[in-house]
């Protein structure tokens, strides 16, 4: 019986290669469509890639590129000199931290947000709210560092209102303290990208096949359950893809990629203990200074990881949801 | 099925279009001025050097707020008058700009830039100023100390650059009106006449002035800390930097032995209600003004230009009708002793001319104008004789310039004094400080009082590319974050506490390490050079 | 039955206050700062920073705007803009979108390994130095190509459309094939036209990111004719930033940092608020939820 199955297996792999080769015969156009795109990435993404062997190098801009070849190697020196940095343990903290609990807010919200306005019923007042709500997408984070100190400094309009409503005695130093800094930074992030991002979901929520909710309601079914059981579901594969693409990209802040504007702009001496992160602290003293081969390197740890957490997230969302990226 | 191929048939014609049109090689198409750019760009050797037509280099300004983008105004006219040519302005937009061009050797003409100076120097990307003194026969300008100052950067015993800003002890000692510019603390002169509180003279009265102030006037903040400025003034005076370095020894501000009484001090500022630690994380100047300007701060510290007193003056003046601030003298430490401001300064900005400009001839002959006498008056004062006259060493002004100069925007679009590339600090100083009342002028004579600069500092400095360099540079971001925390510690206890943990973390990173090399190496600068005594 | 009826009804005009009740608030806290910035930029920059204002322009002012229209290279600027945001987001949403439907079949040979070497470009990268040698290698520096080849394509979007091109039913996709459609003509005659909504997503975040983009400008090109409209908002805002070591003039303008800021934004902003509303239509669902339909 096994060596019957084993047999089996063999043919099938083997079929399994010349089958796929026809395949690809048959889907020419289709492949066409996709090649084309590879052969772009592989020229525009992938041939610049050689940049990186820059992180084990003794290199120096003032080398020239040809320098990034013939500059010496240095093995995992930058790796060393990050990892032993007296910063190290606060930096990870801090940018994991600040990335999880984006994660956790800004996530949800613009899901939530587009499900609201899609169940709204006055068209009307749905137009002007989408239209508003992704106004602060605009808005840049200079700009908002700028006019932060207008709202939230203790003598800003914020503690104003506050204080009015009784709610707080003393002033809340918002932008000096660093218990407050990941709150503040979590929520201006969604603040600004609900609305933007509650597009995307939108426009997924529209394609949702409305048979389904007719006969849903036929059925007897609230809006609650038709929006747990047939709007959610059938938008899940572009939840799931996003959140995975959200996960990869969680060193640089989730979904919008927000924290080294934050970090650098809203960041000061008073907060530094929880506003530093990987990004800005690499620039303040890689960058800043023209040291690209030790930006690369920890640029590339960052990679690294960000890489193994797509990888972990999208085989656990197959497990979890039948769904995932690839 | 036509449509569609028109469509795509139009979409790539486009896109070639595109591509071809505009396709140029970098900074070789301004259409200025009658002059021949094909055989510019052939080679540069064969240059006709007729100084009668106008060459157009372009220049790359590697300072991000640099007001003006075009070589437009009266000043930049009388430039290209004297020295046939003229300039197509490029300013940065992004710090990384320059070393993106540095990696891919595509330097424009000329670069004037205050950092990178020692990337710049070498002979593959730049040409040597004796390079092209030898080959043109202009005098490039700079005194011995420049010179110095600039081969310092190079490997080989040649100097690309020269560094302006920098004046000579000789040149701080002949300076009759005026200071150089550092941090200094501006007073609301009428307030404290009102209150009848005296000025201070040293730090322990002033810490009983502030007392006052918060008594006199408890709805204001009785010290303001101006952007970036903060406590530097009162690091001088508290004798910090003559701990840093007394001309022998030299020490990192954290080991500096006056250091802990300052950040002590700042405590007892902190712990008295005199500061606020939002005003103090704050780095945005304009920020900060703003509290100066609303009559929310009784002191005020920020640089000491007269520019910046009457702009705090006009200013306030809008919100509370008498409102007069004036410059502090500098106050004698706790010990009673006063101790003079100090410089590190090396210079500022140098101008390199890169392999590939393609006159290097006219380029060399503007910079030899720029550093000529004649040149650093033309750039700072206007004309002779229309802008400006020379009478018994001292600098008169005509009504016109006065006038413009009000107004920076005024100033920049008809006059533009923003090419100053050659220039010195005192020249700059001599301008400020004349056609203004001589009350106003003595505020600041009291800091340039013994007032000397230490070169070989700013020398020594490692570059950031050197073991070194990154020790530094993670001392200093250490620094910032570790001083607050010692400013604002709650309690004398917690003062300790944190003090003790910022010199344990300045150990772990390295300051004994970056002391013993700089020490070593200031004494290697002074021997080479010849600097000071 | 009537029972029913009532419960559902009760269960609407729950569900109905609270999310008018919230999305009134997230009105207010999106709007006002937008406005709060519009009316900063019309006030005078100087007198702004004194704080204070709050619902109308304390000293009005025209001199934050004043700054950004007294050249003719405004005008050239803003055409260059118009022009690579056209060019570049028609070409990026088609160079995506075509990529992404040929991944969405789920049968296509290899499509494990285009999916991996689509995720590992969008995560590692060479730095800006390897990239300006290519581009310069390809002609493209000092070229308005730059502006539009390098991104035309979105890896995240390719993505996102994976799946919104997976839910198109099969059965259209075959039928046409049958009747001897090209797999070209497939895409433009049906999958384009179902996936409105999410062309039209495409559209705008491609179109505002080409539109706000000043970074290529700056990096990649030095003929000052080709310099983008928000390359040059960079330049003046960056001009006002006199830097604290600065040791000429100090600024005594009536414009600050802020007010400049502001104007720039509301100038970059306009553009793109009139051309939403014509693709918010696409994103009004064709639903009527609830139990009467108009």
């Amino acid at each position: 019986m096994a060596l019957y199955l084993r047999k089996n297996v063999y043919k099938v792999k083997k079929s399994n290669l010349s089958h796929r080769k026809h395949l690809f015969r048959k889907q020419i156009s289709l492949q066409i469509f996709v090649i084309t795109g590879l052969v772009y990435l592989l020229i525009f993404s992938y041939i610049p890639m050689f940049g990186i062997i820059m992180g084990f190098k003794d290199y120096d801009i003032a080398m020239g590129v040809k320098g990034i070849f013939t500059s010496e190697w240095v093995g995992l020196k930058y790796f060393r000199e990050f990892i032993s940095d007296y910063n190290f343990t606060r930096l990870i903290k801090n940018t994991v931290g600040i990335s999880l609990l984006k994660l956790f807010f800004t996530f949800p919200v613009p899901i939530f947000f587009a499900v609201m306005l899609s169940e709204m019923r006055s068209v009307k007042f749905k137009k002007i709210v989408q239209t508003a709500s992704y106004l602060p997408h605009f808005i840049s984070w200079v700009i908002i560092s700028g006019i932060s100190y207008r709202f939230f400094s203790s003598t800003g309009i914020i503690n104003e209102v506050l204080i009015n409503f009784h709610i707080i005695d003393q002033p809340v130093g918002f932008l000096t303290s660093a218990g407050l800094f990941w709150g503040l930074a979590v929520a201006l992030d969604v603040w600004k990208e609900m609305g933007w991002w509650a597009i995307a979901f939108l426009a997924a929520i529209v394609g949702v096949n409305s048979d389904l909710h007719e006969a849903a309601e036929i059925d007897g079914a609230g809006r609650l359950k038709r929006i747990w059981h047939i709007t959610l579901p059938c938008i899940t594969p572009t939840i799931v893809t996003v959140l995975i693409l959200a996960l990869g990209n969680l060193f640089g802040g989730g979904l919008s990629g927000s924290n080294f504007e934050q970090s650098y702009l809203l960041g000061n001496t008073l907060n530094n203990e929880t506003s530093e992160i990987i990004q800005t602290y690499v620039f303040k003293v890689g960058l800043a200074q023209g040291r690209y081969a030790y930006a690369t390197a920890v640029g590339l740890i960052q990679s690294v990881i960000s890489l193994v957490l797509i990888f972990t997230s999208n085989f656990t969302a197959k497990k979890i949801s039948g769904s995932g990226l690839f | 099925m036509r449509k569609k191929v028109l469509a795509t048939l139009l979409a790539v014609v486009m896109l070639m279009g595109i591509t071809a049109c505009g396709n140029s090689a970098p900074y070789s198409d301004e259409t200025a001025v009658k002059e021949d750019t094909e055989s510019a760009q052939e080679s540069s050797s064969e240059q006709n050097t007729s100084s009668n037509e106008v060459v157009t280099l372009n220049i790359f300004i590697n300072e991000s707020w640099w007001p003006v983008d075009t070589f437009t105004g009266i000043i930049p006219e009388a430039i290209t008058e004297a020295t046939g040519v003229t300039l197509n302005v490029t300013v940065t937009a992004d710090s990384s700009q320059l070393g993106v061009m540095i990696a891919s050797n595509e330097l424009p003409d000329i670069v004037f830039t205050s950092t990178e100076h020692d990337r710049l120097s070498n002979s593959k990307l730049c040409y040597s100023y004796v390079e092209l003194a030898d080959m043109y026969g202009y005098d490039l300008g700079g005194n011995e100390e420049q010179i110095n100052i600039a081969k310092s950067f190079s490997s080989d015993d040649d100097y690309y650059c020269l560094l302006n800003w920098y004046d000579t002890d000789e040149e701080w000692e002949s300076l009759t009106v005026g200071a150089p510019g550092q941090c200094g603390i501006f007073y609301r002169k009428d307030l404290l006449d009102a209150a009848g509180i005296a000025l201070p003279t040293t730090a322990e009265e002033f810490m009983d002035v502030l007392g006052q102030c918060k008594e006199a006037y408890p709805d204001m903040t009785p010290f303001g800390l101006g952007g970036t400025w903060k406590f530097q003034a009162l690091s001088t005076w508290l004798g910090v930097g003559d701990s840093i370095y007394n001309g022998s020894a030299y020490y990192y501000d954290s080991s500096a032995s006056a250091y802990k009484g300052l950040l002590k001090y700042c405590n007892e500022l902190y712990r008295n209600g005199y500061i606020t630690a939002e005003d103090y994380a704050n780095e945005n100047e304009a920020d900060s003004h703003q509290n100066a300007y609303n009559n929310k701060c009784i002191f005020y510290s920020w640089y000491t230009s007269v520019v910046n007193l009457n702009q705090l003056n006009s200013e306030t003046a809008k919100n509370q009708e008498g409102a007069e601030w004036a410059l502090m003298d500098p106050i004698a430490d706790l010990n009673g002793e006063v101790h003079a401001c100090y410089g590190t300064s090396k210079g500022w900005g140098g101008t390199f001319v890169s392999k590939n400009c393609k006159d290097p001839e006219a380029a060399a002959r503007l910079i030899s104008f720029l550093c000529s006498e004649e040149g650093q008056k033309l750039t700072l004062w206007g004309r002779e004789g229309i802008d400006y006259v020379e009478v018994d060493g001292e600098l008169q002004f005509s009504e016109e310039w006065l006038e413009t100069r009000k107004s920076t925007d005024k100033m920049n679009e008809k006059f533009n004094t923003y090419f100053y590339f050659g220039t010195r600090q005192t020249i700059s100083l001599k301008s400020d400080f004349s056609g203004i009342e001589e009350e106003l002028a003595e505020q600041f004579t009291p800091y340039g009082v013994g007032y000397k600069n230490y070169p070989e500092i700013g020398i020594a400095m490692p570059t950031s590319a050197t073991d070194e360099g990154v020790i530094l540079s993670k001392l200093n971001e250490t620094k910032k974050v570790q001083e607050a925390k010692v400013i604002f510690s709650d309690s004398d206890k917690a003062f300790e506490t944190n003090f003790e943990e910022y010199m344990k973390a300045m150990e772990q990173i390295g300051v004994s390490t970056y002391n013993e090399y700089m020490n070593a190496k200031i004494k290697e600068v002074k021997e080479e050079f010849n600097f000071g005594n | 039955m009537i029972k029913a009826w009532m419960k559902k009804s009760m269960e609407d005009k729950i569900i109905d206050s609270i999310i008018y009740i919230l999305c009134a608030l997230i009105l207010f806290i999106t709007i006002y700062p937008f406005y709060y910035i519009l009316i900063i930029s019309f006030n005078e920059g100087v007198d702004a920073s004194l704080g204070g204002i709050y619902w109308i322009p304390r000293k009005w002012a025209l001199d934050n705007y004043e700054k950004f229209f007294t050249d003719i290279k405004w005008l050239k600027g803003l055409g260059i803009s118009i022009l690579r945001t056209l060019i570049g987001t028609v070409i990026g949403v088609m160079f995506t979108t075509i990529v992404a439907y040929g991944l969405s079949f789920k049968e296509l040979a290899y499509r494990r390994l285009y999916l991996i070497i689509i995720v590992i470009s969008m995560y590692f990268s060479g730095g800006i130095i390897p990239y300006y040698t290519l581009l310069k290698a390809l002609n493209l520096i000092n070229n308005f190509g730059v502006y539009v080849i390098p991104g035309a394509l979105n890896t995240f979007f390719i993505m996102v459309g994976m799946s919104f091109f997976a839910d198109i039913p099969a059965s259209l996709r075959e039928s046409a094939r049958i009747d001897g459609a090209s797999e070209l003509k497939v895409f433009f005659k049906i999958a384009l036209p179902i996936s409105a909504p999410f062309i039209a997503t495409c559209i705008l975040f491609i179109g505002v990111g080409h539109w706000n983009n000043w970074y290529d400008s700056a990096f990649f090109i030095q003929n000052k004719d080709l310099r983008t409209l928000s390359y040059l908002m960079m330049e003046v805002i960056n001009s006002t930033q006199v830097s604290a070591t600065s040791q000429q003039f100090g600024a005594s303008t009536t414009t600050t940092t802020i007010s400049i800021q502001s104007a720039a934004m509301i100038v970059s902003t306009l553009p793109i608020i009139c051309v939403y509303p014509f693709l918010q239509k696409y994103f009004v669902t064709g639903i009527m939820v609830g139990s009467v339909k108009e």
